[in-house]
């Protein structure tokens, strides 16, 4: 099963706060929520709620390069979906800026720790590497920066983004990019300036699975073999008629 | 150069506010909400702040906020505003910067009530040039710029 970006993405950001709630409707079965902000260097993520159920976190940097930024990664399978419910980002004391984002996820492996791969960060670049990326997994990353605008590098799709808030100077974006294989770059345009960037690999869920209900078969024995051969079904799945059909080998 | 007296600031209790903006982004509304409001917002099956329309809440035009603020709607200090906190002393930065305030533990202030804060040596040789502060001595702050 392909992983993609599932719904809308949404959004939330304030001044001077040490929490931020919007709306996100979930479509699929996974959740990524990501926060980047300024504040104090002692600032960290208390929490990140959907619908009232916590988040996991991925990452939580508190950054000691440049003193002050915050950028932080939570994810979450099989949110509730039918309705818009509200995110909630809360930090252990008042930023100066502070920025989020929901974006959607479907074909996620699930659990959580089974949904990603390794968490790679960096306090002090607009570019970070996901080394065990493979084809299949889609890499997504947050960043943030004081710089007044940001562009997310070419290969990537930027799912939500912040640029100068309030004419703050601060900057936010998350970004998703389908992995071809191993080392797959995050990355964002920005003149030199405080950055700190963090990303990981989202892991599909295995193929199958799924279920059918066996309306009809077709075998035949041969010779004298006691084996029953069943070269095809048919079956239904959600009310659909489907053949199942394999190929016997010639012997 | 520009010297500033001190003036010290407290912080008040937070608010709780949801804005309403338009498509360009601007705020158009501000609601205050009680705590309980705000933190109703984060129970299961919430939907929109009181006083905001649907509409607006889900479709991310508004958003809420747990915010500081020291009264009358301030939400930082200004230059040549400080506030003591029980570890630290934060100091009001000019706008524009990457942080609109400055902290230092206590430890590198020393207090007089006869002439105010200064800062140790130590502790202002740390500052970010940024900052734009060069000193913090006897209570009065003087800047890098005019």
């Amino acid at each position: 099963m392909a992983l993609a970006i599932a719904g809308t993405p949404t959004k939330g950001y304030a001044t001077a706060a040490s929490s931020v709630t919007f709306a996100h409707t979930a479509t699929g079965d996974g959740l990524f929520v990501g926060s980047g902000g300024y504040g104090d260097p002692a600032r960290t993520t208390s929490s990140v709620t959907f619908n009232g159920d916590s988040l996991t976190e991925l990452w939580d940097i508190n950054d000691t390069y440049w003193g002050n930024f915050s950028n932080a990664g939570y994810l979450m399978c099989a949110p509730d979906t039918g309705s818009s419910y509200n995110v909630v980002v809360t930090m252990s004391g008042t930023m100066d800026m502070l920025m989020a984002g929901a974006v959607g996820i479907s074909g996620l492996a699930s659990p959580v720790g089974s949904a990603h791969g390794t968490i790679y960060t960096d306090q002090d670049s607009a570019s970070v590497t996901v080394v065990d990326s493979e084809a299949d997994n889609l890499v997504i990353d947050t960043f943030v920066t004081y710089q007044p605008s940001v562009t997310v590098g070419a290969s990537q799709t930027s799912q939500n983004e912040y640029d100068s808030p309030e004419d703050s100077g601060h900057s936010f974006g998350i970004s998703t990019e389908p992995a071809s294989g191993a080392n797959t770059v995050m990355s964002w345009n920005t003149a030199d300036a405080p950055k700190c960037i963090g990303a990981t690999a989202l892991i599909a869920a295995a193929g199958g699975g799924e279920t059918y209900n066996v309306t009809d078969w077709a075998g035949f024995r041969v010779g004298d073999s006691p084996a029953l051969y069943m070269p095809t079904l048919t079956a239904t799945q959600d009310g659909a008629t489907i053949d199942l059909t394999w190929t016997m080998p010639d012997d | 150069m520009a010297t500033i007296t001190l003036k010290q600031k407290s912080r008040l209790a937070d608010q709780f506010i949801a804005y309403v903006r338009n498509k360009q982004g601007k705020v158009i509304k501000s609601i205050e909400l009680t705590e309980a409001e705000y933190r109703a917002l984060g129970e299961k099956g919430s939907g929109a702040p009181p006083g905001v329309d649907k509409d607006d809440w889900e479709s991310g035009l508004a958003f809420a906020a747990q915010v500081r603020h020291y009264g009358n709607g301030q939400r930082f200090l200004a230059l040549g505003e400080y506030e003591e906190l029980a570890d630290r002393f934060e100091f009001g930065l000019p706008e524009k910067l990457r942080s609109r305030h400055l902290s230092v533990m206590k430890e590198k202030v020393s207090v007089s009530k006869a002439t105010g804060l200064t800062l140790t040596k130590a502790a202002a040789d740390a500052w970010p040039e940024w900052s734009k502060i060069a000193t913090i001595v006897d209570g009065v702050l003087t800047t890098l710029e005019t």
